[in-house]
């Protein structure tokens, strides 16, 4: 796969291979005829071999529990990604100072990570974060076999997290502070307003949205990435379509201004070195309620 | 034969790192300790095991060649050399700070082990460039064939066959 052929306009394979209705969790039966269609008008030449080894029923639409089996495997491969960019340890770190702000009235905080996958960000946090009772941690993510892994992972580890299968944008979990990792990108520029606009209804007083960082050297560095530690190809294709993907600063920054109602909003974690035009490969939209 | 322990060593090294990878990304588990090393283990033992039979095939077969000597000699040099970067790589990402310990994935883990197979295959290649004789050549091929032979089995066995029974 060769990353400069990846377009930002291209949905990844997970966004192709399930299709939930708005506003719920209910899954909608994808044909593989229609994705095959979809990825030959997006001029993706990589997708179809990889789609196309997926099983499907009698009807022509793809087997849900061998897409859900496929998803599982991929993102227990994603946590790789997470554990080398240190995910769990940035996420605590911005937590901290931000929990002693929210805290002054002595109230537990309650977390939620939004799309959360499998968990892993805040299964770390309750196994290393060392943020104690102080917290409350919740995950929710709209693909319901994610969930039930993610349950599965907490349990087998006795870690104190809530998994619940939720739409982002009809989130009925109110929280202080809604982060999410990797998961911007999935959304449309145009829709992350609603995305935000969801915590705040919900009772956000602080956001933390990490993504991948918008720059020259996301693609190849991804490609190298996901061919040195993805065994699944889907794993492979859509790690390196997600940093093609990763939506410009402003536009984020913009999309949380107009979600976050007169929240302070800010990026955290631009370039590496300001004197080095390289930028980390995530970066963070960070709101907070003054 | 102190070059062929040498060797055996660096093998030995590789085959704990291929059992390493062989559980990363597969258990979903935060708690990875006890479960990579004991693939680590596994995987550097199989190598063990492995590069010991190669070294006494040789003492068997009345020692190596002065070839072979000389070529292992080169090897030595090249591998070692990756695995001079490697141990950099660990030295940083000792210091606690999260963004150099991302750089050392993004610039030295990540690079390293993608290029990993290309350094074994090209720095046989070029060792064998200085002493061409077949039958060194011959052996330097298996000794190579048995380096990727442990990471295929790691990959493809140590989980399946061993690790992911004891990962309920
Ligand atoms: C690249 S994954 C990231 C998963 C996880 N946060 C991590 O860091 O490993 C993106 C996740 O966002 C979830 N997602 C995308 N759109 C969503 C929505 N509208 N509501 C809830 N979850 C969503 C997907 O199901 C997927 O698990």
């Amino acid at each position: 796969m060769n990353p400069w052929r990846f377009r930002y306009a291209w949905l990844e394979l997970s966004d192709h291979l399930i299709h939930i209705a708005p506003g719920s969790t209910e899954r909608i039966p994808v044909s593989r005829d229609a994705v095959l269609a979809a990825l030959e008008a997006e001029g993706n030449p990589y997708g179809a071999a990889i789609v196309g080894s997926v099983p499907v029923e009698d009807d022509g639409c793809f087997v849900p529990e061998a897409v859900d089996a496929l998803l599982v495997r991929c993102h227990r491969e994603l946590q790789r990604l997470a554990l080398e960019l240190q995910q769990g340890p940035r996420t605590r770190d911005r937590l901290i100072p931000l929990i002693a702000r929210l805290r002054r009235d002595g109230r537990r905080i309650r977390i939620v990570d939004v799309g959360c996958g499998i968990g892993y960000v805040l299964r770390w946090l309750a196994a290393r974060g060392g943020l104690g009772d102080a917290v409350e941690l919740v995950g929710c993510d709209f693909n319901a076999a994610l969930i039930a892994e993610a349950r599965r992972l907490a349990q087998a580890e006795r870690l104190d997290v809530t998994f619940l299968a939720q739409d982002a944008f009809t989130l009925d979990v109110p929280a202080d502070i809604y982060l999410s990792s990797g998961v911007l990108h999935h959304i449309p520029l145009d829709a992350l307003p609603a995305f935000f606009a969801a915590q705040e209804r919900a009772g956000a007083r602080a956001w933390l949205h990490a993504d991948f960082q918008a720059s020259p050297l996301a693609a190849p560095g991804s490609w190298v990435f996901h061919r040195a530690r993805m065994r699944e190809p889907l794993a492979v294709h859509d790690g390196i379509l997600s940093a093609v993907r990763a939506h410009p600063t402003d536009g984020l920054l913009a999309a949380a201004r107009a979600g976050a109602n007169g929240a302070r909003v800010e990026q955290l974690g631009g370039p590496v070195f300001s004197w080095l035009p390289m930028a980390r490969a995530m970066h963070t939209i960070a709101m907070e309620r003054e | 034969m102190n070059v062929g322990f040498a060797l055996v060593g660096l093998m030995v090294l590789d085959g704990a790192f291929a059992g390493f990878r062989a559980v990363m990304g597969r258990t979903g588990r935060v708690r990875l300790g006890p479960i990579a090393v004991r693939s680590a283990l596994l995987g550097a033992g199989f190598a063990a095991i492995l590069g010991g039979c190669f070294l006494q095939a040789m003492a068997m077969a009345g020692g190596p060649s002065a070839a072979l000597v000389t070529i292992g000699e080169q090897l030595v040099g090249v591998y070692s050399v990756y695995a001079a970067l490697i141990a950099v790589g660990f030295a940083l990402r000792a210091i606690p700070n999260v963004d150099v310990r991302t750089l050392t994935s993004v610039l030295i883990f990540g690079p390293l082990t993608l290029l990993r197979p290309f350094v074994i295959v090209g720095g046989a290649a070029w060792a064998a460039l200085a002493a061409p004789e077949p039958a060194a050549v011959g052996v330097t091929a298996l000794g190579v064939i048995c380096v990727f032979f442990v990471e295929q089995c790691c990959e493809h066995w140590l989980w399946r066959g061993v690790l992911h029974a004891q990962v309920p």
